[in-house]
């Protein structure tokens, strides 16, 4: 938790401080980073913003930038029911790395599951919207330098990907990652490959389900 | 050019639009009824797929033909791991590895 809370300030930050320098509020940081909340999408947006693009194309863009959302539901709908009413909340604030946590957290048995996942999603949502109303705000006025901290989210991947790799038997999955991901990357180049590399795994995954769940069974 | 406020909120409302709708399609799906054996098959072993995509995301912008040659980040992201391996403790994993790799990139590459 601490080090995506510790991300997210430091990368709203930078989203605020884009905002500030294209000419913008608080205001409009704020608004994005509670309605939008996510970090890929924003700070492609203020680009967009500037060079005046068509709503249309606004549209279409996000859809591209974050179709990879649409996987990461697949697995949590009984997880984030528990939540009744704040159900709908769960759903909507679920980026990358609350995902990963998410995907990561083994909590002690002392604790309610179900409270930590809303205070997790809670915090991990306060920290980015202070983070970019902050950096929209007095951007100008600090003067640490802070680049390569967004780092920190790459690392965060890397970690959920060792306790992956750690806590199941097949490593499959991850060979599957790695092959569409490799592959997708250097066809379609870094712009493009998201979307077909997660519907590339899932199809692989779909066809080696009895090899991975023999394995995992063993 | 002169900021628009009106044009910006627009954009942000698109953007959010979409992305609340892209967020709501999986659960839309598959949470009404009783999951599919592939669908809970697929939350069950998609997370590690996932894992290494987006890993590859995060250093898709990393050139391997012009110098340093994505030395930093390839390193960092092995030490990360390799601390992981050890620790099995995330904090520490990423708080040296990001630290390390804001050093290297000021310093020596």
């Amino acid at each position: 938790m601490l080090p995506i809370i510790f991300s997210y300030l430091v990368v709203g930050f930078a989203f605020g401080i884009m905002m500030q320098e294209a000419g913008y509020t608080w205001l409009h940081a704020l608004f994005a980073s509670v309605f939008i909340y996510s970090g890929s999408l924003q700070i492609a947006l203020v680009p967009m913003i500037v060079a005046h693009t068509p709503l249309l194309v606004m549209a279409a863009s996000a859809f591209l930038i974050n179709s990879r959302y649409m996987f990461y539901g697949i697995g949590f709908t009984e997880r984030f029911k528990k939540q009744g009413l704040l159900y709908p909340y769960m759903i909507f604030a679920f980026p990358d790395e609350v995902y990963c946590v998410f995907c990561g957290t083994n909590y002690p048995s002392d604790v309610d599951p179900v409270k930590c996942d809303l205070w997790s999603a809670v915090l991990c949502h306060l920290s980015w919207i202070s983070g970019g109303v902050i950096g929209a705000a007095f951007g100008d006025l600090i003067p640490l330098d802070l680049s390569g901290i967004d780092f920190a989210a790459t690392c965060l991947f890397v970690c959920i990907f060792v306790n992956q790799w750690m806590e199941f038997k097949s490593h499959l999955p991850m060979y599957v990652g790695l092959a569409s991901g490799l592959l997708c990357l250097f066809v379609l180049g870094p712009d493009n490959f998201m979307l077909p590399a997660l519907s590339l795994s899932l199809v692989l995954l779909v066809i080696l389900k009895k090899r991975v769940m023999e394995k995992e069974e063993s | 050019m002169q900021p628009d406020y009106l044009y910006a909120a627009l954009l942000i409302a698109v953007s959010a639009i979409v992305t609340i709708l892209i967020r709501a399609l999986p659960f839309a799906v598959f949470g009404q009824r009783k999951l599919p054996d592939t669908v809970e098959y697929l939350g069950r072993v998609l997370p590690g797929s996932i894992m290494v995509i987006l890993i590859i995301y995060c250093l898709r912008s990393v050139s391997l033909t012009a110098w340093p040659f994505g030395i930093p980040e390839f390193l960092c992201v092995l030490i990360c791991g390799l601390l992981q391996f050890k620790l099995k403790n995330s904090i520490p994993s990423i708080a040296i590895a990001t630290a390390l790799y804001m050093v290297l990139i000021r310093t020596v590459f």
